[in-house]
């Protein structure tokens, strides 16, 4: 009987409307409340991302459009309610004198998406991410406008009035937070613009991330502010960085190192030619460790040169002369450490935020120390380099920086005590 | 200016004109390895990866490794090595771990650093706050 009755609706379909014949009228699926405050819901929900979609577009580039001197464009945006989501598609912003009106800033996609942990605490925090963003920047056609002039006036005087007090100013700034910044597959470029060949430089593959930028003491997850970077440098350097900072603090702490390593000279031909009438083979590295709290100021920035060569950009005996000058004093200042043949050295940094005093002397000695007493090592191994307890005459700093069994020549300590 | 030259040309001098052939890590080295013979440890079956840092990856300053915390950064390479058999726990933010932790990232669709973001940070099933210090290391310590 079963398989009988299986042959005729072998769907079940007969068997359901049955069923649902046989159901009392109030108890229908159609009839109950769940089903209809679930279709309202969705129909809600999706209604109003169809809805907010031309609306939040339309918004969006009459707010480009007070962007004085700049056209801004974009191709699309879109909302999402549940998770808010904004999402911004192919921003384009070309100025408006520029000869070749191309684009200074083109962006593929901007994210901003509600954090929903921070929204239980009771505060509107979001997280921003952009990719696959382009800015060129021309030196000596690119043009400030109005309103970039009088926000940087204004951000200025802020900071002075404030005693950079970063902390007070940041809680001065609109509810809605931005707690982390992305950005991911990104380049900048600037040409130099003055020049008829207009040589540029390239920094690529930028990989930035901003953490905890909404730093309160009741919502920091106490950890700090942390940044960091990746990108590549003219096709050959590779750019890594890494900070932490309290900007809470009465005077903004940090503790960070940057790594510029392998960038070749030859990619900055175009310009050293066009400077200098000379041409660079070889290799550069930098290293830059820097220390700020309480308004006192650490830093120490590592260059080396390795197997540096200089040849001149064209026949002329001027240039000739300046390369020749220039791989002497190369030849005589590189150490002879296998594989590198280094001009190497360390500018130390110290003073305040508002008065950072770069160190000559310790720095040239540093050069000799390198060449004809002891390498340099590459990497951060040796940073930051120890300061002096009291100020020491330049006989002496010669004689130890120059002495194998002493230390590297010290930073010297500042007025500010530091 | 003059005499400052004049005392740097003499020292100059006075040292001789043989040029550095090593660095102090280099000299260091040398030392530990001519204590090492001395000591007739046997040799070692593998080479242990190497942990100096590279191109793309960096070492960290004497205050930038106070940024960490040891055990957070054993925490991420145990949670790492799930991906990366073999990484070792050194407590370190080394090479191995910093490529590790960037193969991550990209396999992740995060920004690839190759350095410990939040983000990557709990999707390693950690806390940012187990990982760095609360403060940076300037404003606990001290400007050196």
């Amino acid at each position: 009987m079963r398989l009988a009755r299986a042959a005729l609706d072998p769907y079940g379909i007969k068997a359901a409307r049955a069923d649902a014949l046989n159901t009392p009228p109030h108890l229908r699926w159609y009839r109950q409340r769940w089903f209809w405050l679930t279709a309202a819901i969705l129909t809600l929900v999706i209604g109003m991302r169809v809805a907010l979609n031309p609306v939040a577009t339309a918004l969006t580039r009459k707010a480009l459009t007070k962007i004085e001197g700049y056209t801004a464009n974009i191709e699309a945006t879109q909302v999402s309610v549940v998770p808010f989501h904004l999402t911004v598609r192919e921003l384009v912003i070309t100025q408006n004198d520029a000869p070749e009106a191309a684009p200074i800033v083109f962006v593929e996609k901007i994210e901003a998406q509600l954090l929903w942990r921070k929204l239980f605490q009771g505060r509107l925090v979001a997280l921003a991410a952009i990719e696959k963003a382009k800015f060129v920047v021309t030196a000596g056609v690119s043009k400030t406008t109005p309103q970039m002039e009088e926000a940087g006036r204004k951000a200025s005087a802020e900071v002075k009035a404030n005693d950079f007090d970063f902390g007070a100013i940041l809680q001065k700034v609109v509810p809605l937070k931005i707690d982390r910044i992305e950005v991911s597959d990104s380049e900048f470029t600037v040409i130099d613009g003055t020049h008829p060949k207009a040589p540029s430089f390239w920094v690529s593959e930028v990989q930035l991330v901003l953490d905890n930028l909404v730093t309160r003491p009741q919502l920091d997850e106490n950890v700090p502010l942390t940044l960091t970077l990746r990108s590549k440098v003219a096709k050959t350097g590779v750019l890594k960085m890494l900070a932490t900072a309290d900007l809470l603090a009465d005077k903004p702490a940090f503790t960070g190192q940057a790594q510029l390593a392998g960038l070749r000279l030859e990619s900055l031909n175009e310009w050293t030619m066009y400077q200098a009438c000379v041409s660079d083979k070889g290799v550069i590295d930098v290293f830059a460790n820097f220390n700020s709290a309480k308004g006192k100021l650490g830093g120490d920035v590592k260059l080396m040169v390795r197997n540096a060569v200089v040849e001149p950009a064209t026949s002329k005996v001027s240039d000739a002369l300046k390369a020749g000058v220039a791989n002497l004093a190369i030849k005589v200042l590189s150490d002879r450490v296998q594989g590198r043949d280094a001009v190497a050295t360390t500018l130390p940094i110290r003073g305040s935020l508002e008065n950072p005093d770069p160190q000559v002397w310790p720095t040239i000695l540093g050069v000799v120390r390198n060449a004809f007493v002891q390498g340099l090592d590459w990497g951060f191994g040796d940073l930051p380099k120890d300061t002096a307890d009291k100020p020491e005459g330049i006989i002496k700093q010669t004689a130890q920086g120059l002495d194998k069994d002493d230390a590297a020549p010290k930073a010297q300590p500042t007025k500010a005590g530091n | 200016m003059r005499a400052a030259l004049a005392s740097l040309v003499a020292a100059s001098l006075s040292v001789g004109c043989q040029h550095a052939t090593k660095t102090r890590s280099q000299e260091q080295g040398k030392q530990r390895s001519q204590e090492g013979a001395a000591a007739k440890k046997p040799p070692s079956k593998e080479a242990p990866a190497s942990t100096e840092p590279t191109k793309d990856t960096i070492s960290t300053s004497r205050t930038t490794k106070e940024m960490f915390k040891t055990d957070g950064l054993k925490k991420m390479q145990r949670a790492l090595a799930k991906n990366v058999p073999g990484l070792k726990e050194t407590g370190q933010l080394d090479a191995p771990t910093q490529e590790a932790l960037s193969a991550f990232q990209k396999k992740a669709g995060l920004p690839d650093t190759g350095l410990p973001d939040f983000e990557s940070l709990r999707q390693l099933k950690m806390k940012p706050d187990e990982l760095y210090e609360p403060q940076p290391p300037a404003q606990k310590d001290g400007v050196p």
